[in-house]
């Protein structure tokens, strides 16, 4: 089958060749299948999946909606849209192509909704939002195809798992749709054919074999020394500047927003040939990062300095160079990086990783040895999160009465719900309802009723606007906007940063030294200054852990004598200390080493199980520790180990390391615990039993924090098995907790620990020791403290310690 | 090794009182306990803005029983606020009218009349009065102008919460305050707010020198006010 001949003339206009994978993706769908297109960047993805659209409007002009595309940016859908219009114009095809998002215009949005374009590009929230509507079915009901753009980026997240019912309740309407998946590089294709279709057998699944050619290297740093700890990668600054000047455009990725800004800084200070370089996060303005995407696409720029802001987004002109500063800590997210350098097919990608600490270099050879072995990292599966189906729940009601069963067999046909157990739905249902138990005396929880016809329906008009006003899964931390004194806004930081700055205090933020003027109607003011040593805001969002992949990795390079040659000298000299001091971490034990120092004891475990997985294993450890009478002091927890401090030498750590350590201390652990406060927060947020935003209110965070924290205690003590914290539990275990790496960790190297005690500090352990700042402190720790303020207190005050007499003014007075 | 205890003993005016990490007061020589502010029944309240699970009462109950249990007292004397509003008093579940009950065999109550409870119901166990003395203490809940003048006075009303700074992190946690002459009681309800001792409404009630026992997971201590380690909000 051939592509229309009005299609192929435009084709040899343009001077292109049609890929084979366009071809195929144009054969598959006219034979009613749905297709999932699995390439890297510059293989034209975007033209391949609207041609089917294209070509059917071609043939058969039409009105109403034909053609939905889904992209996780606002942004990409709208610059999609005008890069569509382009084949359409000069094709002279008669179709209305449009965008909806939450910048649309509400006489748009109106005008949309009673005379629908033909081709729709929108975002998932607002998907669920027009599923809401009374007439959604009439809107939606002739559809023919769904387009998703970088579905790669939506598996595993909340927002997927939104998306993923979403679609489900727009197949049930729409059932004459085929849908077109567009993926980056990933793992495993075929577990993505159920977010196409329910009946996979009718999935394509269309790979073409481009072997883009990846070139990665590891800088050499000529640095007099390389640093033991810390993430910043500041040290070789020139270094980076200097493969700038060589290859440019080059792309910069960083793993968080402050090392965005020092890196940035840095940058400029290097900057003698005065190159343009950007910088581009999320907590920068909006019209800033547009106005930066702009002006590389227009090849005005030098370099960008950027997060994964810059993961997703339209193919740009030529990157000649994508640098990775940091540990890439995921092999599938570091190719997807990479794969924005070379933007033709045929022209290699060059990448150079900037290791930021000793460790880092094991970790940047492991990825390297990775991506030539061609390995990637799995997507994480997750169940579908719990409170995100509350929304949707309620999102159903709102477009109309829904039968219990009915619903009940729709969602498990997303995939992230697959498994949902008709008790778990239920559960969910009746939280939907009531509020669950101990809530159920609430009014306002009251969301649902269902009818004496055995329908559920909304108990009142206010719970659907309640409900379009909080769409979304993303909960994000208070944050306030920072504003040049005078005009431009800048961005947004976090509001605890704000509230610790007096006027005068200088930060850097969006670029710049910038100078605290004070705050003025809910927005930081400030002014440019020069200030020697500014602050840097820290940002408030959690960092990847290493991949398992890249674990095993690193410790069969750790063993593997061959590879160490790979190794810069600083780092090789140092694994050789290691092996002769102490010894090198075997592939299939655990190493355990205790020494002492100063007065306390150290225990150093180097699990690999990723820095979550770690910073729980020290919570339990330390409860466990201070059960047994060892004292335990503080820890701090890296992707690669956990070092834990005491008051007393542990001599038998096998003890101490079984498995058993995650049933009873776990949960009590899980129960006491202030980060599943947060978790907890922000479940309650997406799942409405707090509103974000309720009409006529603004809240702050402080006062939803508190209400929140107090419903979690409450609930914890009362009814632990309510909706909200199983879902609660749900996000912990699969997010800061990282429960089930922990738990192979435990099992895999139950009875086999390598102890060894050493006389003093061992080699591989100064990294840990030396991430300062990042310290957990365990209760009796705390209560030490406050025993010490305590005595040093009086003692400075009144001359004398606690157990002496307060001196008293005078005798009180009978009346 | 340094470490905090459940209750700290020590003198106020003359008079030995025993300081709980549980925000209590126990008065050793007359063996009388005081509480303030248990806000009883604050969960019921249907605030569409905060909206709180209702099971505080229970919980302020049993409290309350802990606190009569360990320190075995012959008087319990309520320093005001004991229930969240006059209807929730009134109103008061017979479960917990009968606990109440129970708890007062054998020992006087003592019902400290508040703001948020100027009316008090017949039925609760015990006396209902707008203030009290016992060992040479006079206590109040909100000190009203003709009381300014009283030496030996403890208060309620204010919930005096503290924020302490410790090098590595900051705890947050009830706290008595107090100075030579005059002392305020933390909240012993189970949701009640609180206020920072740094704040002007405390401060314009006590001098220079002043005293905080601060609460932090079940242990109390003993520090002098001292701004660099005291912080407000």
């Amino acid at each position: 089958m051939r592509l229309p001949q009005q299609f192929a003339d435009w084709f040899n206009a343009k001077g292109w060749k049609p890929y084979p994978h366009q071809q195929d993706i144009f054969v598959q769908s006219a034979a009613g299948r749905s297709v999932l297109l699995v390439a890297p960047t510059g293989a034209g993805k975007t033209l391949s999946g609207f041609l089917p659209s294209l070509i059917e409007l071609s043939q058969n002009p039409q009105e109403g909606l034909h053609t939905l595309y889904l992209s996780p940016l606002k942004a990409l859908a709208v610059d999609i849209a005008r890069n569509l219009e382009t084949p359409a114009d000069e094709m002279g095809l008669d179709i209305t192509i449009e965008t909806r998002t939450g910048d649309t215009p509400q006489a748009k949005r109106n005008r949309q909704r009673a005379a629908p374009p033909n081709i729709l590009l929108t975002t998932p929230e607002s998907l669920e939002l027009m599923l809401s509507w009374s007439d959604a079915a009439k809107l939606f009901g002739q559809l023919r195809y769904i387009i998703i753009d970088e579905i790669h980026a939506l598996v595993g997240s909340k927002r997927g798992d939104l998306l993923a019912l979403s679609l489900a309740s727009l197949r049930h309407i729409a059932p004459t749709s085929q849908s077109i998946g567009l993926s980056a590089t990933i793992a495993e294709p075929e577990e993505m054919r159920c977010w196409l279709s329910a009946k996979i057998d009718n999935v394509a699944i269309v790979q073409p074999q481009l072997d883009k050619d990846i070139q990665i290297n590891i800088l050499d740093s000529k640095a007099a020394y390389l640093p033991w700890a810390g993430h910043s990668a500041l040290y070789a600054a020139a270094e980076i500047y200097a493969l700038i000047k060589e290859k440019r455009p080059a792309l910069i990725f960083v793993n968080t927003r402050a090392q965005a800004e020092m890196m940035f800084q840095a940058l400029w200070r290097e900057n003698d040939l005065n190159l343009k370089i950007g910088l581009h996060h999320g907590s920068l303005d909006v019209g800033q990062r547009r106005r930066i995407e702009a002006a590389m696409a227009r090849s005005e720029l030098d370099a960008i300095v950027a997060t994964s802001s810059l993961d997703l987004g339209i193919d740009w002109a030529d990157i000649q160079l994508v640098i990775q500063i940091g540990a890439p800590k995921d092999t599938s997210r570091l190719i997807q990086r990479v794969g924005r350098a070379g933007h033709q097919l045929d022209v290699p990608s060059h990448a150079v990783i900037v290791p930021a600490n000793r460790f880092e270099v094991l970790e940047a050879l492991a990825a390297r040895l990775d991506v030539e072995a061609k390995r990637l990292d799995e997507m994480p599966q997750h169940a579908g999160a719990l409170d995100v189906l509350s929304q949707h729940i309620v999102g159903r009601a709102v477009a109309g009465p829904f039968d219990e069963d009915k619903l009940y067999a729709q969602i498990i046909t997303a995939p992230p719900y697959r498994h949902l157990s008709r008790e778990d739905f239920d559960k969910v249902l009746d939280f939907v309802a009531t509020g669950g138990y101990a809530l159920s005396h609430y009014t306002q929880f009251q969301r649902l009723v269902k009818g004496v016809d055995g329908f559920w329906r909304l108990t009142s008009r206010r719970v659907a606007t309640r409900w379009r006003m909080n769409i979304g899964t993303i909960v994000e931390t208070s944050t306030m906007k920072v504003r040049m004194k005078g005009g431009a806004p800048l961005g947004d930081i976090e509001e605890y940063f704000v509230q610790s700055l007096t006027a005068g205090d200088s930060f850097i933020f969006a670029g710049r030294i910038l100078e605290f003027v004070g705050v003025s109607a809910q927005q930081a003011i400030v002014r440019p200054c020069t200030a020697k040593e500014p602050k840097v805001p820290a940002y408030a969002g959690g960092r990847l852990p290493l991949s398992p992949g890249l674990a095993a990795r690193v410790r069969a390079i750790l063993q593997d004598r061959a590879l160490h040659h790979y190794l810069p000298k600083q780092v090789r000299e140092w694994l050789h200390l290691q092996a002769e001091k102490s010894i090198l971490p075997p592939p299939d034990k655990l190493l355990v080493e205790t020494f002492k120092r100063g007065q306390k004891f150290y225990m150093a475990a180097y699990g690999f199980a990723g820095r979550n997985a770690h910073q729980t294993l020290g919570m339990l450890l330390s409860r466990r520790m201070e059960r047994q009478g060892y004292g335990p002091l503080g820890f701090v927890a890296t992707d690669y180990a956990i070092a834990i401090w005491s008051r007393h030498l542990v001599t038998t750590p096998e003890a101490l390391f079984s498995s058993d350590i995650l049933g009873d201390d776990l949960e009590e652990w899980m129960a006491e615990s202030t980060m599943l406060k947060r978790s907890f927060w922000q479940v309650a947020i997406i799942a409405g039993l707090i509103d974000k935003r309720a009409p006529g209110q603004e809240k702050t965070q402080k006062q939803v924090t508190i209400n929140s924290d107090l419903i979690y205690d409450v609930l914890r003590t009362h009814q632990p098995s309510h909706l909200l914290l199983q879902a609660t539990r749900q996000d912990a275990a699969r997010g800061l907790t990282d429960i089930h790496r922990l738990a192979d960790l435990l099992t895999s190297f139950e009875g086999n620990i390598l102890h060894k005690n050493l006389s003093r500090i061992s080699p591989l352990s100064v990294p840990l020791l030396l991430e300062v700042g990042r310290e957990a402190v365990t209760a009796s720790a705390v209560d030490e403290l406050l025993s010490d303020l305590e005595a040093t207190l009086l003692e400075e005050a009144f001359g004398y310690s606690s157990e002496e007499k307060l001196p008293s003014a005078h005798q009180g007075q009978l009346l | 090794m340094k470490e905090g205890k459940p209750a700290i003993e020590t003198h106020f005016c003359g008079v030995r009182v025993q300081l709980g990490a549980d925000a209590s007061l126990y008065l050793p020589e007359c063996k009388t306990l005081l509480v303030s502010d248990l806000h009883l029944e604050k969960g019921k309240a249907q605030s569409k803005a905060a909206p709180l699970p209702r099971f505080d009462t229970s919980e302020g109950i049993a409290k309350l029983s802990a606190a009569i249990t360990r320190t075995n007292a012959k008087e319990v004397i309520f320093l005001g606020d004991s229930f969240h509003t006059n209807l929730h008093a009134f109103q008061l579940p017979e479960i917990y009218r009968q606990q109440l009950i129970n708890l007062a065999k054998d020992r006087a109550f003592i019902w400290i009349t508040g703001n948020h409870d100027p009316d008090l119901p017949e039925f609760l166990p015990g006396q209902i009065v707008p203030n009290y003395s016992a060992a040479g203490l006079y206590f109040t809940h909100q000190i009203r102008p003709e009381e300014a003048s009283i030496s030996g006075l403890i208060c309620g009303h204010y919930h005096p919460k503290a924020r302490v700074s410790l090098q590595i992190r900051q705890l947050s946690g009830r706290c008595f305050i107090q100075d030579e002459t005059r002392m305020i009681m933390p909240a012993f309800g189970i949701f009640t707010g609180g206020l920072n001792i740094l704040d002007p409404a405390i401060q314009k009630l006590l001098s220079k020198r002043q005293i905080a026992h601060f609460c932090h997971a079940g242990k109390i201590y003993k520090f002098p006010v001292d701004r660099k380690v005291f912080l407000k909000n």
